[in-house]
């Protein structure tokens, strides 16, 4: 599978991504060491049940699986201004800010250009396009918002970042940027997207009613995230690379996502598992050293062909079993 | 389909434990034989596990799983026609599954035979281990101007077989006295897992055809599916009637190695999930989060897909193979 993992090294370039998952554990610990005795329990952050199982720890984290949803997320977990205060206050997250700044021309190529296509189809097929505003919330380098506006539906796109050094990069880039969060943001639009955003913040159900009400009626709002029911989380567990707290404090799932757009006032259009990688990053991570479970099928599917791991590649994308999702939903009322 | 369909849980069980009895009466673990990979005749093995007190090993060449040391023929054939559990086989396990066997398996298989002979002249066909001869039933429904022959070594399938006015040769076609060659395809289901001496096994069916005759055979794909997953743990690997699991790259060998020229290698099996997802179902032991979760949570269309990936990229348990005497 050449081209796929060429791709995850592009994206993920090798020494970059280690350096970056070394500061992650050591910053994720500390923050723990500091922090951990001020967490609060929270129910499951997509469908509110109580019930939840211990699933695993990691830099102290506590993750747990929602019994009803499978929500997979951390309690108990940090408080708001505390998750906010990580972003400033330590190396792993600025360190990763300038890595996805450096690689997202990539992104951009590899994974963007196909998703803001996604995102105005689907904006075509389900609203009246005529003076529709986009607004990118979480930004980052602004290269999502790049590509949805070089698809020219929208009249007016604009890029929302917390962080001043992205709504630098976005300006710079031509784009209308805003520094802010959601709620800071005083106008309205017809779509938001949310790329790998809602992971991170305390609490996903307030971010989606903030949405709401920042959506006009019949509006769109696109979440990509990761799905926690996909190849790497069920093989690699607390190990997954993308298990990363504080940074990310939950994990959805294509179920799980469409309760929560439902219980904030949202009709779900679609949920799809489109990610290309998953392979990719489970062959890479064998490779250097990772034991899966001995007699695990998945060893040889990694060591047989370009075409059989192709095909296995879109079978997880078709059963929404990869876990890189896509979310979909219209504003309801 | 389902495995329920051409296997009864229940029955599979009963026979399971009348096999484990047989093998105390009808072996003796002493008199087992040393031998080479049974398909690419490589010495080097390694040790995989025991069963039943038979050890199975994986040929360090080609992979290939199978039981060293193993019985000689001699006892092999003894325990085949005359045991409790052979005969529960026969009665109990085959005889309750057998029409939704001659549709599910035999008619396809006689369909898919059909296809693969010159329709120009009369072709003579023998199938070994014909059983109660329903491949060469169902052919002979498409094609029924052609010669059938069954070799079977059991007196009571063989009477079976010539009843249904099939021509019947009871008897291994290893023990065959060499008629020259006479057949236009010789076939083998389910058969090359079970023999003593495979490579001997294909010479004599190689020896029993006529020039540029074909050969159709079924067998296990070590690197298939449910058994690469279960491996020890899997009721297909059970000895002593398995001895043998090739694999798509091993069972080419094999047969290039007698004088076969492949035409075709495929594993269009259908069971491999429904087998594994019955395992997690019934508490069997644990195979893994990802496989829990398709059984668990997978819809019927993702369960199927996953079959399919299996059966396209030969990687089902239930291989097929195709090849041309030359």
């Amino acid at each position: 599978m050449k081209t796929k993992t060429s791709k995850i090294d592009l994206m993920r370039p090798r020494d970059l991504y280690e350096k970056a998952k070394l500061l992650r554990e050591r910053d994720g610990v500390d923050f723990y060491l500091r922090k951990g005795r001020l967490f609060r329990e929270v129910g499951c952050v997509a469908c509110g049940s109580k019930r939840a199982g211990l699933r695993f720890y990691k830099c102290g984290f506590r993750h747990v699986e929602c019994s009803r949803c499978g929500t997979l997320f951390v309690s108990p977990r940090p408080a708001e201004k505390d998750l906010l205060s990580y972003y400033s206050d330590f190396e792993a997250p600025l360190f990763w800010t300038q890595v996805l700044l450096n690689t997202d021309s990539e992104r951009k190529v590899i994974q963007y250009a196909p998703r803001a296509k996604m995102l105005v189809d689907a904006c075509r097929a389900n609203m009246a396009g005529k003076d529709t505003v986009f607004l990118d919330v979480g930004a980052g380098s602004g290269n999502f918002a790049l590509a949805v506006k070089q698809e020219d539906y929208f009249s007016k796109v604009t890029a929302l970042d917390v962080s001043g050094e992205c709504v630098s990069v976005c300006r710079r880039k031509g784009l209308d940027a805003f520094r802010g969060t959601l709620s800071d943001y005083r106008g309205k639009a017809d779509c938001l997207a949310m790329n790998d955003l809602i992971e991170h913040v305390f609490s996903p159900e307030d971010m989606l009613r903030e949405a709401r009400k920042k959506l006009n009626p019949g509006g769109i709002l696109m979440i990509a995230t990761p799905n926690c029911l996909g190849l790497d989380f069920s093989l690699f567990g607390k190990d997954t690379d993308n298990v990363t707290p504080p940074e990310h404090v939950q994990y959805f799932n294509p179920k799980s996502i469409s309760v929560l757009f439902k219980r904030t006032g949202f009709s779900v259009l679609d949920v799809s598992t489109p990610g290309i990688l998953d392979l990719a990053i489970v062959e890479r991570k064998v490779r250097d050293g990772y034991a899966l479970e001995s007699g695990s099928y998945i060893s040889r599917i990694i060591k047989s062909g370009g075409k059989t791991k192709d095909d296995f590649q879109a079978f997880l994308q078709r059963n929404r079993l990869s876990s890189h999702m896509v979310a979909y939903a219209r504003r309801a009322g | 389909m389902k495995e329920s369909d051409i296997r009864k849980t229940a029955v599979f069980d009963e026979y399971l434990r009348l096999v484990e009895k047989d093998i105390k009466t009808f072996f003796d673990f002493r008199a087992f034989v040393d031998v080479r990979c049974p398909a690419c005749a490589g010495a080097g093995f390694t040790f995989e596990f025991e069963k039943s007190g038979f050890r199975y090993v994986s040929c360090k060449k080609c992979s290939t799983l199978f039981v060293n040391p193993r019985p000689g023929y001699r006892a092999l054939e003894r325990f085949y026609s005359d045991s409790p559990s052979a005969r529960f086989w026969a009665n109990n396990f085959f005889k309750p599954v057998a029409e939704a066997r001659r549709v599910k398996l035999f008619r396809p298989r006689a369909r898919y035979a059909d296809g693969i002979l010159d329709k120009k002249k009369r072709a003579a066909i023998a199938d070994i281990g014909a059983g109660f001869g329903m491949f060469l039933e169902e052919l002979r429904r498409v094609s029924p101007d052609n010669r059938y022959v069954a070799i079977e070594p059991s007196i009571e399938m063989a009477g079976i077989c010539r009843e249904k006015g099939l021509e019947v040769r009871r008897s291994c076609l290893e023990d065959m006295k060499a008629s020259g060659p006479e057949f236009d395809l010789v076939t083998a289901f389910e058969l090359a897992e079970h023999l003593f001496d495979p490579a001997l096994f294909f010479k004599k069916a190689r020896a029993a055809l006529k020039d540029k005759g074909l050969v159709f055979l079924t067998t296990l794909n070590c690197h298939g599916f449910d058994i690469a997953l279960l491996w020890e743990k899997s009721r297909i690997v059970t000895p002593p009637h398995h001895l043998n699991f090739f694999n798509t790259v091993s069972i080419r060998t094999l047969l290039e190695r007698v004088g076969f020229k492949i035409i075709e290698i495929s594993t269009p099996g259908m069971l491999d999930w429904d087998i594994v997802e019955g395992v997690i179902k019934g508490g069997g032991p644990d195979l893994g989060r990802f496989w829990n979760l398709l059984a668990r949570d997978g819809t019927e269309e993702a369960k199927r897909s996953f079959q399919s990936w299996l059966s396209r990229n030969n990687l089902s348990s239930h291989m097929r193979v195709i090849a041309r005497k030359v």
